[in-house]
């Protein structure tokens, strides 16, 4: 067998003590732990405050544009390596197709920082 | 440096409008609010002619970029037909968007990303290219139609739009995946070769084509893919509802051409068939149910569905070559002159949110804004299929080939379709000119642009209806390269 | 040990079948979102098996796949928003329960 087949083998073997491990635990805890439920046991959290309403309340959506143009530049990077590889055979033209891919980019990135999305107020 | 401008400049429309694009974004970022909004909608047509009269003159035909790129008298065509869109659409919107306090920037911006990848679609030579060039070309589209976003009914229209349009993007990108695992190849040219090798035989052609027929589908509004298009359509802000309901569709028929004709040509014979059938469900649907509405922009979106069913049957008849895909250019220059034009005419009364006029807040329209009337009159009448107009001529130029490919039963449900079209089209005629305005009516506002920009384009539906000789002979040309 | 073309092309399928019917029954917007995106999944392992293990193995599968990767993010990126701007005037993701425009 060659050895990326072996490494598989490993993964395949961390994997299988994982969840043979877990649910040896859990399997323990069942049989071995006193069960005694009682009213205040049984609450999301224990001696802690009580969860009113519904999960669908207001939440600040300003972490969701910060998350939104992370994950949009994040995956533009996909384009630069290709390119990163390919450096020494692109030469300068490369160097110039990809400042320009970057420039449109960074238009973006200017636009929403002088709209305000950037800020944390 | 000679060498890059060398390379670049077969692209030069595209190049034009993205740097527009780019420019709308920072002067808007950069200026302040009133000096920006005075000085967009300039930039912004400034860049599309410099890209429509200088393309031509800049962009030499040929093939660039690998192969991943053909400049030829069809994509020379689509880009014309894109970049007149795109600068009416800029100039009817200021003084709505005005008036709604949408972010005229991002219209603008989006419009012109729009249109890069409407181009790219007219430009493609591979699946690669035709995918990039359909995403960028409606992604945009999907925050055109939520850009009023304090609106319930912009909200839903870019949900619903984004939804389906999203499936059905999926879709076309399976159906590419094994187009390419049947050919080993994302040319069409190759996907060509393998096809009329292997034909129909193979289980894997079959499923590809039905993925890529029924993801085209979506993006043209076919029945039965059609389901998004009237809330989609009535949701969408007004000019953003003009631009959407005539540039993708204009680009999903280039696709289809591109795709179906070039790469899957020689199947033509089997899925004809399919898409004249096809093309006679999605006419009748979309005029039944048009008869029955009493919202014009709903109504509206209705007729531009059985219009989707008049040029799929053009497709369907390619098997009469050259003229069939001049008939489809044709109708699909015709119909985005003349739709992008009746939606704009609903922007002279000034309603609350984006929903458009009732038949009965047209009432009277004539006298009360007597050139916007005339306007949406021609534009009605050219919808219609009546002479001297544009969409005459359009109609006129389909029948012929359909009925030398044969397809004899389509070309009578196409006669039948354009006469029971005319109930309603003429129906809104009938309500501007011989009703008298009464109760309530939501006031007109008619800004200058708005007006030059319907007079201009009303004045082409004529005379293009009448003189259509020169644009028929183009389209002919621009048909060469698909169907020779 | 290679795995066969076959193999690779039925978990595709199944994928896709999987985000198909998950479009089709589910009625929360983010979930049909997700299922989108399973779809997309799908073709793209389609194409990377196509292109190494296909009857004409061919590098621009693997290419067109950064290309999918790359729409998909952005179409992630603008229908969530659509879907937050939606949320934020009617707390309803539920898409059954937008329907605002009848006829």
């Amino acid at each position: 067998m060659p050895d990326y087949n072996l490494s598989y083998v490993y993964v395949l073997a961390f994997f299988g003590a994982g969840v043979g491990i877990v649910a040896m635990m859990m399997m323990m805890s069942r049989m071995l732990a006193p069960r005694n439920p009682t009213r205040e046991k049984l609450t999301a959290y224990e001696s802690g405050e009580e969860p009113i309403g519904q999960a669908w309340g207001r939440y600040p959506t300003h972490f969701y544009v910060f998350a939104l143009i992370f994950v949009v530049f994040d995956v533009e990077v996909i384009f630069l390596f290709p390119w990163a590889v390919l450096l020494r055979e692109l030469g300068w033209r490369g160097v110039i197709e990809i400042a320009l891919f970057l420039a449109i980019l960074v238009v973006g990135l200017y636009y929403a920082w002088r709209k305000r999305a950037l800020s944390w107020y | 440096m000679n060498e890059l401008l060398q390379t670049i400049s077969p692209l030069f429309p595209e190049l034009v409008v993205a740097v527009t694009a780019s420019a709308v974004i920072v002067v808007d970022a950069s200026l302040p609010r009133e000096r920006a909004s005075a000085a967009l909608p300039v930039l912004t047509v400034v860049g599309l002619l410099v890209a429509l009269v200088g393309g031509p003159a800049v962009s030499a035909q040929g093939t660039y970029f690998g192969g991943y790129v053909r400049v030829d008298e069809f994509a020379v065509f689509f880009r014309t037909v894109f970049l007149l869109l795109a600068i009416f659409a800029t100039m009817v919107a200021p003084a709505y968007l005005d008036r709604k306090r949408v972010p005229a920037a991002e219209y603008y911006a989006t419009v012109l990303f729009s249109t890069i990848g409407a181009m790219t679609i007219a430009l493609s030579t591979d699946l690669i290219t035709l995918f990039v060039g359909l995403e960028l070309m409606t992604i945009p589209v999907y925050v055109l139609a939520g850009m009023q976003r304090h609106d319930r009914f912009s909200n839903e229209a870019a949900l619903k739009y984004f939804l389906l349009g999203a499936f059905s993007s999926a879709l076309l990108v399976y159906g590419f995946a094994w187009l390419f695992g049947l050919s080993g190849s994302t040319r069409y040219a190759d996907i060509a070769r393998t096809v009329a090798s292997t034909g129909m035989s193979d289980a894997a052609t079959i499923v590809a084509l039905g993925l890529v027929t029924a993801g085209l589908g979506f993006k043209a509004a076919a029945v039965p893919f059609h389901q998004w298009t009237p809330d989609a359509y009535e949701g969408a802000p007004t000019p953003a509802t003009a631009f959407m309901s005539v540039a993708p569709k204009a680009a999903a028929f280039a696709a289809i051409l591109r795709v179906l004709v070039s790469g899957m040509g020689p199947l033509a014979a089997d899925w004809a068939t399919v898409f004249a059938l096809l093309a006679a469900v999605t006419m009748s649907v979309g005029n039944v149910v048009a008869l029955v509405q009493t919202n014009t922009k709903r109504m509206l979106a209705y007729s531009s569905i059985a219009h989707t069913g008049y040029v799929l049957a053009a497709v369907a008849a390619t098997g009469a070559g050259a003229p069939a895909g001049a008939a489809v250019l044709f109708y699909v220059f015709a119909y985005g002159l003349m739709n992008l034009g009746a939606f704009a005419c609903l922007l002279y009364l000034d309603i609350e949110g984006t929903r458009g006029a009732t038949l009965d807040e047209l009432d009277g329209f004539a006298r009360r804004e007597p050139l916007g009337a005339l306007a949406f009159a021609v534009f009605l009448v050219s919808l219609t299929g009546i002479p001297p107009t544009i969409g005459f001529v359009a109609k006129f130029f389909v029948i012929q080939p359909v009925l030398d490919a044969g397809f004899t039963w389509l070309a009578v449900v196409l006669a039948f379709n354009a006469v029971l079209a005319a109930f309603y089209y003429l129906r809104v005629v009938v309500h501007m000119y011989m009703y008298e305005p009464e109760g309530a009516l939501p006031p007109v506002v008619s800004p200058r642009l708005l007006s030059f920009s319907l007079a201009l384009s009303a004045a082409a539906v004529v005379v293009l209806g009448i003189l259509p000789d020169s644009l028929y002979a183009w389209a002919l040309a621009a048909a060469g390269p698909i169907l020779p | 040990m290679a795995v066969p073309l076959g193999a690779f092309i039925a978990v595709s399928a199944v994928l896709f079948s999987i985000g198909i019917a998950g479009v089709l029954v589910r009625r929360n917007a983010v979930v049909i979102l997700m299922c989108v995106e399973l779809m997309l999944n799908a073709a793209n392992l389609a194409l990377v098996a196509f292109s190494r293990r296909g009857g004409f193995p061919d590098e621009r599968g693997s290419v067109f796949v950064v290309f999918v990767f790359v729409v998909a993010a952005s179409e992630v990126a603008v229908g969530l928003a659509i879907v937050l701007s939606a949320y934020r005037n009617r707390p309803t993701v539920d898409v059954d329960e937008i329907h605002a425009m009848k006829g």
